[in-house]
């Protein structure tokens, strides 16, 4: 289990150094030149030339890449002398708009991601996994036929559409929500929810529909093992045999998809966050582009790729753990 | 209805790139004459703010714009999907392991984001290409892994055994023997993946990182709507609409597809 | 006296005809051998004593131990269910739940008809699985079904059918997806502890060497009817219809030439 464990993590950690291998590249066949963003508007030659030094420009690619790396892990000095720069462990650089440094700017906007992602996620569960198995249990019936037709409808609507449906209904027409704001959970609890509404609808509308055939899916072909004859023929009642033999079998496979769709989501609800103007680390990356802020768009492609690939080796776990057959390993 | 859009304009005498400083009020900020979009005989679903453009002139020639992308990825990622998955499957040993490996890495990449830093940076060149260009590539995976697996089974069976045993090569035997076997299931993904190419299309260009205006694509529409939407809704409905009902259509069909199998 | 009756028995899925107007009757304490190739409606028929079938149009009685089950309210049968008539399945790997210990799902079953605690349950299922000849019972309850051999799971099935001692077992095919040396062992196992408890058997299979050596009685269905039936030794010897002869002809043995050609049933 250990050493599984342990090639797993070298195999994330190698396609998190390939991601982010790629990603560097992509700005050295980018028609800008990062000193020049970097410097900004008034800009004299001297400084673009200081600002060369101080990324380390002038050295080849693959070097800047290695220090690139090594700042993520030991943080590192941009420049010498007297306009030498410290960037600490975990250093992603930083940005060329704010020269805050990247890290930072991530950890500021995760929460707002995390509140985004996490809230959506609990609804689509509730309503996507409840009405798949309402549906699996009267297949064929009035309910099943509605509920799959609201799902298909769910999965065919694009995030920034429902998005905007709801904010023009419950906000410009209706007037019974404000307009999305950052608020922290902690300070305003009921500006949070009103906030996050809208997103999480938006966002779960989509994943609520493919859960909800997922797990329709699922639990019919559950239904017609032979175990769960098994489970009839020892005299249980329906619930207990649905509950205990169907449910648990049907939602080990969900488990793992809703591990990767979280982890995918952390890593930033972008359209989300842009159509609602919520600064989340989507949000982040969608300036970041419109700025070509290279350092951030970096940063957060690493982030995000690093929550997908922490996501896939959690739900490899987990899968273990839910089902037996491969925790204790096929006779 | 793609296909028809030159017929369509042609019809409606009315051109998607075409201003229209008649039908706007400047002194509401541009916004169009007339109720619901300044809808009217001459520009059935209104016109645009701002410009006044033809409405219905600009979601035809997106919606010719938005399937062509899409198929043409959907084109490219069944192809390469299908090519390297049977090798994988087939093959097994090193073949497998490296596009096994290819595979992992393009479905860790929060492609999204990559695709947008990725069309930023692009040249302005033909952007209707990258698109596809991008789509097919963070897409082939996902009918790869499919046609992998159903290969492998296959692989195992006893006609391909036999065919094997009779002595045919190793590429009759993929294309005559697995492939078509495989067809069912690669035309229900194949099909199931056109909506999601639709949408991410337009969701790039929603992002302003896929097709450049003038040229029309439905996200960008939806994307210009935005600031108006309080005021002109109707701006930004009809695109919208358009996108839900092709999304869904084809969701529609791809489903039903599965169903028959 | 009469503990299984069941009288023009018809089942149908839609159009197609499964079952077709099957009678037959099972005493206390004795073995009935229900043979017929695959799809004559032997497992329909099973499915329908235990009220297993879904989705089908039956009609006909079944009347157990004086009540009859097919226009009974699905309650009073589910409790009949697994405490007095049980079922064993021709796959214990798929008839077990892989996300379970074996103990627990015995347990479960005992649970759901008797009152009693975890504790006395938990002592109950050891002594059932000792009781199948699963070595070392107390540790092996723990484990799961993908953790047994294919003899072993039969085993675990047999013991969680046995563990409230009903009066009726229908053992559908109980044999046919294990390695022929188990199967001997399997059914003798099932021998002996029918005896011991007194319990009346359904044999239903395709196998007519399992038949002849366990069961009494045999009913020989196709088609979804019985052709022919009688005590087992006669019928063997002295079968009257033909569908039976060739049925029987159809057996391979080693102590004959293997035929030139098969007879088409």
């Amino acid at each position: 289990m250990i050493v599984y464990l342990l090639k797993r993590l070298g195999a994330a950690a190698a396609i998190l150094l390939v991601i982010c291998a790629l990603t560097f590249t992509i700005f050295y066949i980018a028609p800008d030149d990062p000193a020049q963003k970097a410097c900004g508007k008034a800009c004299t030659p001297e400084r673009i030339e200081q600002i060369r030094d101080q990324l380390g420009l002038d050295t080849p690619i693959p070097e800047q890449f290695a220090s690139y790396v090594r700042g993520i892990f030991a943080g590192r000095t941009y420049g010498t002398g007297s306009t030498a720069v410290e960037c600490p462990f975990p250093c992603l650089g930083f940005s060329f708009q704010t020269n805050v440094p990247v890290q930072e700017l991530l950890v500021s906007r995760l929460p707002v991601s995390a509140s985004i992602a996490v809230g959506a996620a609990v609804l689509w569960l509730l309503v996507g996994v409840g009405a798949g198995v309402l549906a699996a249990l009267r297949k064929g019936s009035w309910w099943d036929r509605t509920a799959m037709g609201a799902a298909l409808g769910g999965i065919s609507l694009p995030i920034y559409l429902t998005a905007l449906v709801l904010q023009y209904l419950l906000v410009v027409v209706f007037e019974v929500l404000p307009y999305p704001r950052a608020v922290g959970l902690l300070e305003d609890p009921a500006g949070w929810f009103a906030s996050m509404l809208m997103p999480w609808i938006a966002l779960a509308a989509l994943y609520a529909g493919m859960y909800a055939r997922l797990t329709r899916t699922e639990l019919i072909g559950v239904l017609s093992q032979n175990f769960v004859r098994t489970a009839r023929a020892k005299g249980l009642p329906e619930r207990t045999v649905v509950r205990r033999h169907a449910l648990r079998p049907t939602l080990t496979p969900i488990v793992t998809v809703f591990g990767m769709d979280l982890g995918a989501l952390l890593g930033g609800a972008l359209i989300t966050e842009s159509v609602f103007g919520l600064p989340g680390v989507g949000k982040l990356a969608a300036d970041a582009i419109n700025s070509s802020d290279q350092p951030v768009i970096l940063g957060v492609t690493l982030f995000a790729a690093a929550f997908i690939v922490f996501a896939n080796v959690v739900v490899d776990l987990l899968y273990a753990v839910l089902d037996p057959r491969i925790r204790l390993g096929a006779s | 209805m793609a296909l028809g859009a030159p017929l369509i304009t042609a019809l409606t005498g009315q051109s998607p790139t075409e201003f229209h400083p008649e039908a706007i009020d400047p002194a509401l900020g541009g916004l169009p004459k007339g109720p619901w979009g300044g809808i009217s005989a001459e520009h059935p679903l209104g016109v645009e703010p701002a410009t006044g453009r033809d409405v219905l002139a600009r979601v035809v020639w997106g919606a010719r714009l938005s399937l062509l992308i899409s198929l043409l990825a959907t084109l490219l990622a069944t192809t390469i999907g299908t090519v390297l998955g049977l090798v994988a499957g087939f093959q097994g040993g090193w073949a497998d392991m490296v596009i096994g490996r290819l595979m992992d890495l393009l479905m860790s990449f929060p492609s999204l984001i990559f695709m947008i830093a990725l069309m930023s940076v692009a040249p302005d060149g033909n952007r209707e290409l990258m698109l596809v260009a991008v789509l097919g590539l963070f897409g082939w995976p996902y009918i790869g892994r499919i046609v992998r697996g159903q290969a492998m089974a296959l692989a195992g069976r006893e006609f391909v055994e036999a065919a094997r045993v009779l002595g045919a090569t190793r590429r009759a035997i993929l294309f005559r023997e697995v492939l078509p076997n495989l067809t069912g299931p690669i035309l229900v993904v194949a099909t199931l993946s056109i909506p999601g190419y639709i949408a991410t299309e337009a969701g790039l260009s929603f992002l302003g990182v896929g097709v450049r205006p003038p040229t029309p694509s439905w996200g960008q529409m939806i994307a210009s709507a935005v600031p108006w939407y309080a005021a002109d809704p109707v701006y930004f409905l009809v695109p919208g609409l358009f996108l839900l009902v092709t999304v869904l259509a084809f969701n529609v069909v791809g489903d039903a597809l599965g169903d028959l199998r | 006296m009469t503990l299984l009756d069941v009288k023009d028995l018809r089942v149908s899925f839609g159009e197609t005809r499964a079952v077709d107007g099957l009678s037959f009757s099972l005493e206390r304490g004795r073995v009935l051998g229900l043979v017929g190739e695959s799809g004559c409606g032997k497992s329909v028929t099973s499915l329908a004593v235990m009220g297993l079938l879904n989705g089908a149009t039956t009609s006909g009685e079944i009347w157990f131990d004086g009540q009859e089950l097919l226009g009974s309210d699905r309650r009073a049968v589910r409790r009949l269910r697994g405490d007095r008539l049980a079922m064993i399945f021709q796959d214990p790997l798929s008839s077990l739940n892989p996300y379970y210990p074996v103990g627990f799902q015995i347990a479960e079953a005992y649970r759901a008809h008797r009152r009693t605690s975890r504790k006395q349950a938990r002592a109950i299922v050891v002594r059932m699985l000792d009781r199948v000849g699963i070595p070392e019972a107390e540790r092996r309850a723990r484990d799961y079904p993908h953790q047994f051999s294919g003899g072993m799971r039969q085993r675990v099935m047999i013991a969680m059918a046995l563990c409230l001692e009903p009066e009726l077992i229908i053992a559908d095919e109980p044999t046919t997806a294990l390695d022929v040396t188990v199967q001997a062992q399997i059914l003798a196992l099932l021998d002996t502890l029918r005896a011991e408890y007194g319990t009346a058997v359904l044999l239903i299979t395709h196998d007519l060497g399992v038949v002849a050596g366990t069961a009494d009685e045999v009913v020989v269905m196709y088609g979804g009817r019985a052709v022919e039936r009688g005590e087992v030794h006669a019928l063997f010897e002295d079968p009257r219809e033909p569908y039976t002869r060739r049925l029987l002809a159809a057996v391979p043995r080693i102590d004959r030439p293997v035929p030139d050609r098969l007879e088409t049933l």
